[in-house]
């Protein structure tokens, strides 16, 4: 707990670890009826209550969303309005895009009818030049989600219309503009104009719009209803203040102690969250594990050998590990998704049941019968540390003495692990779509891929996904899951969700496999 | 972190006043907390060293069926996060946390007592440069400090607190600055630096060993703010990470992590920190205790009343010895009764080894208007004699046998309310250092005026008006100039007129006046004792004189008892005394006297000095410096017997001192 | 007088000077800067060419005397520059900081100093076994981990008697009842160690006075112990003991580190951790700017306060 960096520490850190943590979902869809955000918890029809308080461990860096990053996403999604809007359900609904789809095959072009009459806080209009602008906005501004749209055109067809047409095949531009990954939110064209105090101050389409005068940066936000939102009877509150408490413990006991209704809580205080009676929900979101980073050999000779990278998930013991570190918080798993993520195949979990004697064998017939020293580097948070730890005793009794780093600073740790410094490092990773997660985790050129493991059959796969749809694409992300965890380029350990505690006096917290982040905006006064 | 106080300053302005006794050690051996906790440190050091050879447990081995277990037979301490044995990771725990505090405080005191000892024994130039450079450091926030140590050196500990170190080290910087200064212009140090030893030499063989007790005292200090900068760094997750093996520091931070789900962990954890602080904490007050000494009987706190089975066992005691003295009252005097009545006075004061008498059967009376004094060496009782007679005993010092009958009243009563009653309105008192006895902070004519109005109904400006009367009546020739003064704007002189005016505030029948020239100009004495003679005259007040000048005594006094070793050896008026002593010491001091002397002859002085109450020999106390003495003198108490009207001698060989005069 | 005024400003300059200029070149030493934390967070991962264009954007490629000249320049007028992070100005950033963390520390001060005097004094005219005591109960409260005690003691005030906020901090002038609840658990944690210090050293200054001459004098002189204490004892000791607040003070500047992350306030000693993490130059340099500003002013403080209690230095 109490790490005075969390701060800093989770900016930086889950930023880096969890490129990207959302976005389950049924992929490129835009065949749902428009519905509005809020309109489907029935309640809340044109209720107001007072003050709805939250609280989070995770203070956020900028509220600009080109430059916010995903943990930010509360701050951004109450006053920025997304194109497309992620129910909590998991469907994708209207947003300021009244409608969306692609154009031909191949998943390069993409288009957007938008809304007509939406103002955003400040009175402009929403028109489709401020949609490219903004997405063009996004490009420059380099930030986590720049990549994904880096490339493509932006133009707008009609005033309402707006055409992106991809520099590469991109079949996740529906789930790339949601609130999930923050850049779905559209800024005025006056908020473009002076970009340097977006840092501080909001200027969306969302039903709130941040009161600087009630606010302290890093310490709490105050949000008050947007005059201009195009679904007023939606806005369910006078008031929205976001508190951040960056002690874990703290956060909890804010929520206990009733001066706050809703927090976004840390598997270290789950447990205690349930017996304090509070609400809690959590679905799974990120796998935790080792990236087995030197597949080459180049640094550790003995990863180069898929034996020996497959003896050491042989090697592991994850019931017990779960059992002792996760109980309630998480599954075993031996895959890079989630349970019901993309390409999750509940074939697969069954791959590497802990077994002794097979791991030897291999190492062995890879001829590293009397075992080796591998160098790994752990951060602390996540418990990853203390998982590290629990891996050097199981690792010991296949032979292989696992010397660990310990990296507190998570800007060290992520120098250490991202830049190739080790053969192997811990990692949390949340699940994202195939296409998105490639970039970021196992493509020749993705951080999680520091020493560049090139593989053509996986390449081919990941490409063949980037222009797929439907079926055939769902297929594809399991064929690269399976292929990933048959070439055992990771040892993934537990999956464990992102926990949300709530008081009785609010309702709506809801979280599902497809949408595991809470979404703010949806929380209503209870009863 | 609580605030990093880093200087755990005891010894603030003021080097220690007395010198250490020779072995703290020993001493340190009678106090039971300090030696348990030197103890327990001790055998932290062993722990530390001995690493896995004495832990029940392999620390590392972990065991996933069974984490956060609770206290158990097997694991007594109960079980961390993967199952591991809490008491063991302590054991092991305590190597990196006592190495970081080593490393702290090896920096700390090299550079603490090398910069101090230079400061303090250069002086000058060099001596302000450090206090500049070592005010400099102080006004670095230490944790921006820390932080930015930590920034170049991310995990590393023992930068972390090598900084701490030399942070903290200006407050020893200060303390050992203070004790060189003080050591270095004490007379035998000096004398070392004239005789040609050489600096280092000094400093090896006359400053360091006096600087030990000192030094353990802000080292045990600060050593326990290293504990807890240390664990707090780690708790912070800034330092020691947990996969290097186990520290407190991080064992602390792994059972805050799970308190929600285990509270137990912070008890073991944060117990050891505590305990250990506590250990260093108290082990430093010890040494404190031992060497620079603390002033615990202050002259404020009301005397307590001893338990009756106490003081009943201690007046029987003093009884006897009372009897064995013959009570030494003297058994003739006019037939008006005194003002004052000393009878079988005994005192005594506590040490380390229990009450120690350090007077003993002390009686004399002193009429209306009369002027007695009380003469003999330092150190034969006579400041304690007189001070008991306003019942201002330092120390904890204690009336435990005898009475003081003032004008029909007993200001012996252990209560002291009597004689409180009697302090500054009927009885006053001017001491022997006019200057310290001057409150340093408030002018001249307030610190008057208060007692003015504490002794009569007087309003504001009455009592100042008298205060400028009183000013004016002890002669000084600017009343309304000194009024405004502070005692440090006085001159020696100045300050015994206005401590003598401060005495007559309450216009008191009797002044008692311990040594109250010694401190003064040999002109400026003259002075002052006119003006005591003076007042005498004018207010009729009598006075107790205490001195070891027998010109005083001869000029103001019309009786004089004579003290040795805690006894009245002689009383006689003055004249008697000079013509015709009765006993060999006063035949000795008188032989001393200066004032005596022919000119041109030598000097003889007393062979031997005063033995200490502890060395107190049996029978005359007098009897290893007497030229008379015989074995008889050793034999048992000698009485005090009249030798004369109104002379009485405590010898059994008054007769061989007559023969041989 | 004046003479001393120029010469506090004069030393006051340079230590701002030094303590700057080592904030510089030691944030410069550390592995890793602004630019690398700023694209981690943002990318997770980054080209050279990003890298080192990021760092002309943040002006970290220039050398360290001229950016330090740039902040100094920026300085003298009036601005300490932006957050490199989110854009805020760091003067309104540190502004809006400073005055939980005052609230919190000046609360600490004024309970510390009055219970620890009050404490101090009684046990140093007892002795004995309240003197004893105090001692262990100081020592205790030295002793006790302060993260440890707002842990314990949010678990039984907040949580289970709900008697005050676990977290937060009220500005004075949006609710003073709300303000005062919340400053009681932080200050709490913050005051026991206070206490113990202030205790232990007003008990160790007020020894040592009672045992002074003067003070037998003015007893002998037949004042009360009531004046004797409060007004002539005390007015002595306390001259120590102001310089020892003054030293608390500046501790608890940057003391208050954990007591602000458990509590959730939003003061100067989260910043420091959060900017020093984050190697972001114009903020560090902020708060140590700021810490100095005050450590010079309370230095200052003392002094006057000094000289106004001791006569003979203000003589002099
Ligand atoms: S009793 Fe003996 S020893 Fe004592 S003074 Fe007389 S002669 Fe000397």
């Amino acid at each position: 707990m109490v790490r005075s960096l969390t701060t800093t520490r989770r900016q930086a850190l889950i930023a880096v670890a969890t490129a990207a943590v959302l976005g389950l979902a049924a992929c490129s869809s835009s065949a749902k009826p428009p519905t509005q955000s809020g309109t489907g918890s029935g309640s809340a029809g044109g209720r107001v209550g007072g003050t709805l308080t939250v609280v989070t461990d995770v203070s956020p860096q900028t509220l600009d969303p080109a430059k916010a990053v995903q943990n930010d996403a509360w701050f951004t999604e109450l006053a920025y309005e997304p194109l497309i809007v992620r129910h909590s359900d998991g469907t994708l609904v209207p947003g300021l895009a009244a409608s969306w789809s692609y154009t031909g095959t191949g998943n390069t072009t993409f288009v957007l009818h938008l809304r007509s009459g939406v103002k955003f806080s400040d009175g402009s209009a929403l028109t489709a030049q401020t949609v490219v602008d903004d997405l063009k906005y996004v490009v420059a501004s380099k930030g986590q989600m720049a990549p994904f749209l880096a490339g493509d055109t932006f133009t707008a067809t009609d005033p309402l219309t707006v055409t992106i047409t991809a520099g590469a095949p991109n079949p996740n531009f529906p789930q790339l503009l949601t609130q999930d990954y923050v850049v779905g939110g559209m800024v005025s064209k006056a908020g473009l104009a002076a970009p340097t105090g977006l840092g501080t101050s909001t200027a969306g389409a969302g039903p709130y719009m941040l009161d600087a005068g009630q606010s302290v940066t890093g310490d709490h936000y105050t949000y008050v209803p947007n005059p201009n939102y195009y679904d007023a009877k939606s806005v369910s509150w006078h008031k929205v203040v976001i508190r951040v408490v960056s002690d874990v413990q703290s956060v909890l006991s804010t929520v206990q102690t009733g001066q706050a209704d809703v927090a976004q809580g840390d598997p270290q205080t789950q447990v205690a969250a349930k017996q304090a009676g509070l609400t809690v929900a959590s679905s799974p979101l990120l796998w935790s594990g080792v990236v087995l980073a030197d597949r080459d050999g180049k640094l550790a000779k003995p990863l180069g050998d898929v034996r020996v990278r497959q003896a050491l998930n042989y090697g592991t013991d994850r019931t017990s590990i779960v059992n002792a570190l996760f109980k309630g918080l998480g599954e075993p798993t031996n895959q890079m998704t989630v349970p019901d993520g993309y390409g999750y195949d509940a074939q697969l979990n069954s791959t590497y049941p802990y077994d002794v004697n097979k791991a030897k064998e291999l190492l062995t017939a890879a001829g590293y019968g009397s075992g080796f020293q591998l160098k790994i580097v752990t951060p602390d948070y996540q418990q990853l540390n203390i998982l590290a730890q629990a891996l050097k005793q199981q690792w010991q009794k296949i032979g292989v003495d696992l010397q660990i780093t310990d990296d507190a600073d998570a800007n060290k740790y992520a120098a250490a692990a991202f830049g190739g410094a080790f053969p192997a490092f811990m990692t949390s990773f949340g699940a994202i779509p195939v296409w998105m997660e490639g970039p970021s985790l196992f493509m020749p050129t993705a951080a999680f891929n520091p020493l560049h493991t090139a593989d053509a059959n996986l390449t081919k796969l990941y490409n063949q996904e980037a222009v797929s749809s439907g079926a055939a694409q769902a297929a594809l992300d399991q064929q690269i899951e399976g292929y990933l965890v048959h070439q055992a380029w990771f040892v993934p350990v537990v999956t464990t969700g992102l926990p949300y505690y709530a008081r009785n006096t609010v309702s709506g917290i809801s979280t599902s496999a497809t949408e595991p982040l809470l979404d703010l905006y949806e929380v209503q006064p209870a009863g | 972190m609580t605030a990093i106080i880093t200087s755990p300053e005891t010894v603030q302005e003021t080097g220690p006043a007395a010198p250490a006794p020779g072995r703290p050690w020993r001493g340190l051996l009678r106090q039971p907390l300090g030696l348990l906790s030197a103890g327990y440190l001790l055998l932290l050091v062993v722990v530390a060293a001995a690493g896995t050879l004495l832990t029940p447990r392999d620390p590392e081995a972990d065991d996933l069926a069974h984490t956060l277990s609770g206290p158990s037979g097997a694991h007594w301490l109960g079980t961390d996060r993967l199952g591991r044995d809490v008491f063991s990771r302590l054991m092991v725990g305590s190597r990196p946390t006592l190495l970081g505090v080593a490393e702290a405080v090896l920096v700390f005191v090299v550079l603490g007592v090398a910069l101090g000892m230079v400061a303090g024994f250069a002086g000058g130039r060099t001596d302000r440069l450090i206090a500049r450079l070592g005010d400099l450091v102080l006004a670095v926030p230490g944790i921006i400090a820390l932080l930015m140590v930590l920034a170049v050196f991310p995990d590393n500990n023992a930068a972390a607190m090598i900084a701490f170190g030399l942070i903290s080290s200006p407050s020893l910087l200060r303390v050992v600055r203070a004790v060189t200064m003080a050591v270095r212009n004490e007379l035998y140090v000096k004398a070392a630096r004239l005789s040609g030893l050489s600096t280092p030499a000094i400093l090896r063989r006359h400053i360091l060993p006096r600087l030990a007790g000192p030094v353990i005292v802000q080292v045990s200090l600060f050593a326990a703010s290293a504990v807890l900068a240390e664990t707090a760094l780690s708790f912070l997750g800034l330092a020691t990470p947990e996969t290097q093996g186990p520290s407190w520091g991080n064992m602390v931070g792994e059972a805050a992590s799970v308190i929600s789900v285990d509270p137990w962990l912070l008890v073991p954890t944060g117990g050891m920190l505590v305990v250990t602080v506590l250990a260093l904490g108290l082990l430093g007050d010890t040494v404190h205790d031992l060497t620079v000494g603390r002033a615990r009987g202050s002259a404020v706190r009301p005397v307590r009343r001893p338990r009756p089975a106490v003081r009943t066992a201690v007046a029987v005691a003093a009884a006897d010895v009372a009897a064995a003295v013959a009570d030494g009252a003297p058994t003739e005097q006019g037939a008006a009764a005194p003002l004052l009545s000393v009878r079988g006075l005994t005192i005594a004061f506590p040490s380390p080894e229990g009450e120690v008498t350090v007077v003993r059967g002390v009686g004399f009376d002193v009429a209306r208007g009369e002027c007695v004094g009380i003469v003999g060496e330092s150190g034969c009782g006579k400041t304690v004699t007189a001070r008991s007679l306003v019942g201002l005993l330092p120390g904890g010092g204690r009336v435990v046998a005898g009475s003081v009958a003032f004008d029909g009243r007993d200001l012996a009563d252990p209560a002291g309310r009597e004689v409180a009653r009697l302090r500054g309105s009927r009885i006053g008192l001017i001491s022997q250092e006019p200057m310290s006895g001057l409150d340093p902070s408030f002018r001249v004519g307030s610190q008057l005026a208060e007692v003015v109005r504490r002794h009569h109904r007087l309003t504001r400006r009455q009592s100042r008006a008298r205060a400028l009367e009183l000013l004016a009546l002890v002669e000084l020739p600017d009343p309304a100039s000194v009024a405004r003064s502070h005692p440090h704007e006085l001159s020696g002189g100045m300050a015994q007129r206005v401590s003598i005016a401060l005495a007559l505030a309450g216009e008191p029948d009797l002044l008692i006046a311990d040594e109250p020239t010694t401190a003064l100009d040999v002109t400026v004495q003259a002075e002052i004792l006119n003006l005591l003679r003076s007042l005498r005259v004018r207010t009729g007040m009598a006075v107790v004189l205490v001195t070891h000048d027998w010109g005083v005594l001869a000029d103001l006094c019309e009786r004089a008892v004579v003290m040795y070793a805690g006894e009245v050896v002689e009383q006689a008026p003055v004249s008697d005394l000079y013509h015709a002593p009765r006993h060999p010491y006063t035949l000795a001091l008188l032989a001393a006297n200066p004032h005596l002397a022919a000119v041109g002859q030598e000097l003889p002085a007393i062979p031997g000095t005063v033995p200490p109450p502890s060395a107190w020999p049996a029978g005359c106390h007098f009897q290893p410096r007497c030229g008379y003495a015989t074995e008889e003198c050793g034999a048992g108490a000698i009485p005090l017997v009249t030798v004369a009207g109104g002379h009485q001698a405590r010898c059994i060989h008054v007769d061989r001192l007559e023969a041989a005069r | 007088m004046v003479r001393e005024a120029i010469r506090w400003l004069l030393s006051s300059l340079v230590l701002l000077f030094v303590v700057t200029v080592l904030t510089f070149v030691l944030v410069a030493m550390a592995p890793g800067d602004a630019a690398k934390a700023i694209l981690n967070a943002r990318s997770g991962g980054y080209t050279p060419q990003q890298y080192q264009e990021m760092r002309r954007m943040l002006g970290l490629d220039q050398s360290l005397p001229v950016q330090y000249w740039h902040w100094l320049d920026h300085l003298l007028h009036g601005s300490m520059g932006t957050d490199l992070f989110n854009g805020q100005s760091v003067t309104q950033a540190l502004g809006s900081r400073i005055g939980p963390s005052l609230s919190v520390i000046v609360a600490t001060l004024v309970v510390s100093g009055l219970v620890g005097v009050a404490l101090g004094i009684v046990s140093a005219l007892r002795g004995g076994v309240l003197g004893r005591l105090v001692d262990v109960v100081s020592l205790g409260g030295l002793a006790i981990p302060n993260f440890w005690l707002a842990l314990v003691l949010v678990e039984l005030f907040a949580v289970r008697l709900a008697a005050f906020p676990a977290t937060g901090y009220t500005p004075f002038g949006t609710d003073p009842v709300q303000w005062l609840r919340g400053l009681v658990l932080p200050v709490l944690t913050l005051s026991a160690g206070a206490v113990a210090f202030i205790a232990k050293q007003t008990r160790d200054a007020m020894s040592d006075v009672l045992s002074q001459e003067f003070v037998t004098m003015l007893r002998a002189r037949g004042l009360s112990t009531r004046s004797v204490v409060l007004k002539h004892a005390l007015r002595n000791a306390a001259i120590p003991v102001v310089t020892l607040l003054g030293l608390l003070l500046v501790s608890l500047l940057g003391g208050t580190v954990v007591v602000e992350d458990i509590f959730a306030i939003p003061g100067l000693g989260q910043q420091a951790m959060t900017a020093s993490a984050s190697h972001d130059l114009p903020m560090i340099e902020g708060v140590a700017f700021l810490f100095t500003v005050v450590v010079v002013v309370t230095n200052l403080v003392v002094d006057v306060s000094y000289r106004l209690l001791n006569p003979k230095v203000r003589a002099s």
